[in-house]
């Protein structure tokens, strides 16, 4: 079995444990995974339609909260996708957004045993 | 305890923002604009941290009303944005924001800084 690549940023994660310890990353990583999927789909769904605003909106929403806790591959493909959208480039966006589809649930879950690990400390 | 008002709509920014400022200021957050300026209208805060990419008015058209406004508009406001491209700072400032903080938020002493100073300034 190959080891998966991590794709969280343990520098983010002790950021966020200086500014308010494991309580403060618990909630943050709570938050994103419960509200992070939504805006995904939110992403895809405006690309579907091809409502670039509504995609950038989308995108601009996942990127403060994926830098935030160091989920690096998703910030970047929000970054990118975000400013394609802004220049209405939607037919560029796609590859972003597959990134966003791909690499959102493994640090979700990459997340989510952080959090558990976290917990019982 | 100075009274700041934080107006973002991401929850988990949010509870950043309580963690990192909570024990210093007295916190009162609004999640989009209207709720923001009905709320500034009851309980006037000593600074605003003011996210620009909001749901229905944004943080520009927040700033104008606040500006606009005779009881509000001398109140100092820091744009919080995840923009952060070359020349946004210029733009902000030009703009009417009394400063300026990306996110995600790297270092609280930066925040700490812009809040402290524009407090004493006014």
């Amino acid at each position: 079995m190959v080891a998966e690549q991590p794709l969280v940023d343990s520098t983010a994660l002790d950021r966020l444990r200086g500014f308010g310890g494991e309580k403060l990353l618990g909630g943050m990583i709570e938050l994103f995974v419960r509200n992070a999927p939504t805006r995904a789909a939110e992403a895809r769904e405006a690309l579907d339609c091809g409502d670039a605003a509504a995609l950038r909106a989308a995108l601009h929403g996942l990127k403060s909260s994926a830098g935030q806790l160091g989920a690096a591959t998703v910030h970047q493909a929000c970054v990118a996708g975000e400013e394609l959208a802004s220049r209405g480039e939607l037919s560029a966006c796609t590859k972003h957004v597959e990134r966003i589809e791909r690499d959102l649930p493994v640090a979700c879950r990459q997340l989510e045993t952080i959090r558990s690990a976290s917990a019982h400390k | 305890m100075s009274m700041v008002a934080v107006v973002e709509d991401n929850a988990d920014n949010r509870l950043l923002l309580e963690a990192i400022l909570g024990d210093q200021y007295e916190l009162v957050e609004y999640e989009n604009g209207a709720a923001a300026l009905s709320g500034f209208e009851r309980a006037k805060p000593d600074l605003i941290l003011l996210d620009i990419s909001l749901p229905g008015m944004d943080g520009n058209e927040i700033l104008q009303r606040i500006r606009g406004d005779s009881r509000l508009r001398d109140l100092p406001v820091i744009a919080l944005t995840a923009h952060a491209m070359a020349g946004d700072r210029e733009k902000f400032l030009l703009a009417g924001f009394d400063d300026y903080i990306t996110k995600p938020i790297v270092d609280e002493t930066l925040l700490f800084n812009a809040i402290e100073r524009l407090l004493k300034k006014h």
